[in-house]
């Protein structure tokens, strides 16, 4: 077990596989194997746990898989068909699974974009990156800084212009 | 999904990095409308990796041909190799003309090369032939195109799929 302590002073006893999840953990461990606290000073509890839910849940149903596998090699049963069946509707669900996951508030989707990238867990950063940008797609840009509440700083006169460079992006 | 209203603007607060990685997962014509966001928007949709050229101008079939050329000139063959080029999406539809489609895609796709493009997907909905003369440089070149597209590939190293638009 690893213990993970949030910025706000929060321990989470983690299975190590699910701590390697993050990159920069991972690093860590390999650097010094004998490492049981860390402490992440950019990420707060309330993140953390959510980021830990995500990881936990990868590294479940990874295992699962593999387990499946390692089963049907000892058991040498049945054709070569049935794990990647197995595996494709194992990966539809964790598509679904993610799918529901990343359905928050824009406040939590920011901080996970930012506890993704500084926790370098690729999965977690490519979700949550194309979940903003779907947000983005499909709206105007009034609707755009509408939802995420951005001020527009050009003048009428700036802002027509920019428009007018490039006129095939606003039909 | 991630409906709710933000109160404070965190998506500007985000580093650049992390703007043009949801940017570049965009399609160009969206991405450069973030360009009249803010001033913190500005140019940031032109330092993405990715340019994605699709053709989406349904309503405005007269105009289709323009604004492609337009929006492939602003995206792509204006950029300079300072801003390199990793992914390249270009949808060719039968509504270009086909005396542009071979040059201008040709000129396209050696100027993507000039800009070290790794990775390139094609997806073609009108007859055309397309020679490539730049794909020995990429790592990976997707082809997804009807029946009456044909692609002249050189010799090359480069492992090509051609995607079943069934799928």
């Amino acid at each position: 077990m690893i213990t993970l302590t949030s910025s706000d002073g929060v321990q989470f006893d983690v299975r190590e596989a699910v701590a390697k999840e993050s990159q920069i953990i991972r690093d860590m461990i390999q650097d010094d194997c004998v490492i049981t606290n860390i402490p992440l000073a950019n990420v707060n509890h309330k993140i953390l746990s959510i980021v830990l839910e995500y990881c936990q849940m990868h590294v479940d149903k990874t295992e699962m898989e593999v387990n499946a596998s390692k089963h049907q090699t000892t058991t040498g049963e049945g054709s070569s068909s049935v794990p990647v069946a197995l595996k494709v509707s194992s990966n539809k669900n964790l598509n679904d699974w993610d799918k529901e996951f990343i359905n928050v508030d824009l406040d939590t989707l920011y901080d996970l974009i930012l506890a993704a990238n500084y926790l370098n867990i690729s999965g977690l950063l490519n979700l949550t990156t194309q979940a903003a940008a779907d947000i983005i797609k499909g709206k105007t840009t009034e609707e755009i800084r509408a939802t995420f509440n951005i001020k527009n700083d050009f003048t009428p006169e700036e802002e027509a212009a920019i428009r007018k460079e490039n006129p095939w992006a606003f039909e | 999904m991630a409906s709710s209203p933000s109160q404070i603007d965190c998506l500007s607060a985000l580093p650049d990095e992390l703007l043009i990685t949801i940017l570049s997962l965009l399609p160009t014509r969206i991405a450069a409308r973030t360009s009249v966001l803010s001033r913190r928007f500005r140019h940031l949709w032109n330092a993405s990796p990715s340019v994605d050229l699709c053709f989406e101008y349904r309503r405005f079939v007269k105009r289709c041909t323009a604004f492609y050329v337009s929006m492939a000139n602003s995206a792509l063959l204006s950029r300079t190799p300072s801003n390199p080029l990793l992914l390249l999406n270009l949808e060719i539809d039968y509504r270009l003309p086909c005396d542009l489609t071979d040059s201008f895609i040709c000129s396209l796709l050696d100027h993507a090369h000039a800009l070290g493009l790794c990775h390139l997907t094609i997806e073609g909905t009108c007859y055309f032939e397309l020679v490539l003369h730049s794909v020995f440089s990429i790592s990976s070149l997707d082809l997804s195109a009807s029946e009456y597209v044909v692609f002249n590939l050189p010799e090359t190293d480069v492992v090509y799929q051609f995607l079943d638009k069934t799928e």
